[in-house]
């Protein structure tokens, strides 16, 4: 099922590389920002029904931007896509109410995390 | 009575009683009773001190180089007024270029952790400028942790394939041994590029990647 997908990351590459990831699936993203705080106005503003958020940001990192979204609408579709380690940071996010952690580079494993969750 | 002569030239003569030029004796001329013309490169401030009595507004009986200080103060007050602004302007304009170099140069010296401040107002071009150097230093990281991430992983799998060739029988390993070492040291010459960066809010520690601590969102997460 083809989803409207916010992509956040401070990276513009990495912006565009996941937005070629998923648009050929027929997911679309509704928008893009590149911090927390950008992240959080979007998301009340478009109510994507994914979001994939990045870790470290400037300004305000993703947790955060995660934890505002999830208080202002407890059933919100996030999945985090980092670089960093997986095994420290996944029951960090996953405590949070976050869907899962993937790797940024592992692009089938994000594909299948998103085909696997229910609209 | 003040004596003509080009702009930048010290008068050296005077009209006498009998209208006769006399040279200036050098008390005359050191003493000011006669308005002497601003020396070559003195300044806006002394001309217009000099030009002040021909306005006509010099009184009858005093000495022009007496009446020529009476303006002073106020030049001297406009020019300090003038002096702290153009200060003013010039620190605005170039502090954001002192820190966009010195960060830049950072940059350059593998050191990604700073980012340019950017001015708050995006239309300037200093601005743009600094957006665009931290946009191109978050690319280069992203570059540099994926390479960090895929050939981390990839001599995990050399590890792998290593340790299954040892496992095997007999047969000539030596071949395919040699191919396995060749990709290592590629692979660890680039996990040494890597290293030699410090990144933005991200930090290498025992091989993995993590975020560096923030205080305040540290103290939130672990509320």
């Amino acid at each position: 099922m083809s989803k409207r997908i916010l992509v956040v990351d401070d990276s513009s590459m990495m912006r565009k590389m996941i937005t070629k990831l998923l648009t050929p699936p027929g997911h679309t993203v509704i928008g893009e920002a590149k911090s927390g705080q950008e992240a959080v106005d979007l998301y009340r503003e478009l109510h994507p029904d994914l979001v994939t958020m990045d870790i470290t940001m400037k300004g305000m990192d993703g947790i955060t931007a995660a934890r505002e979204i999830l208080n202002f609408d407890a059933n919100a579709q996030i999945i985090f896509l980092s670089n960093l380690d997986e095994d420290k940071y996944r029951s960090e996010v996953e405590k949070l109410g976050a869907l899962g952690f993937v790797n940024k580079y592992k692009s089938i494993e994000i594909l299948h995390l998103i085909n696997s969750l229910e609209k | 009575m003040r004596q003509g002569c080009a702009a930048g030239q010290r008068s050296t003569v005077r009209q006498s009683p009998d209208n006769k030029v006399k040279p200036l004796s050098m008390r005359e001329y050191f003493s000011g009773r006669i308005a002497r013309p601003p020396a070559a490169g003195s300044g806006l401030l002394a001309l217009a001190v000099w030009l002040e009595p021909a306005a006509g507004s010099a009184q009858v009986g005093v000495p022009v180089a007496q009446s020529s200080w009476a303006g002073m103060p106020v030049l001297v007050a406009a020019s300090v007024i003038l002096l702290f602004f153009g200060g003013l302007l010039l620190r605005k304009f170039s502090m954001p270029l002192n820190n966009l170099e010195r960060i830049s140069r950072q940059m350059a010296d593998c050191q990604l952790q700073e980012l340019v401040s950017e001015p708050h107002t995006r239309c300037r071009l200093t601005g743009r400028i600094a957006a665009n150097i931290n946009e191109l230093a978050l690319n280069l990281q992203e570059v540099l942790l994926l390479v960090w991430n895929l050939s981390h992983q990839d001599l995990e799998a050399l590890d792998r394939i290593a340790a299954r060739l040892d496992r095997e029988p007999n047969g000539n390993r030596q071949p395919i041994t040699n191919d396995l070492e060749f990709i290592r040291k590629d692979l660890e010459e680039m996990q040494e590029i890597v290293r030699q960066f410090e990144f933005f809010n991200v930090m290498l520690r025992n091989e993995k990647l993590l975020a560096k601590p923030e205080p305040a969102s540290m103290q939130e997460r672990e509320e």
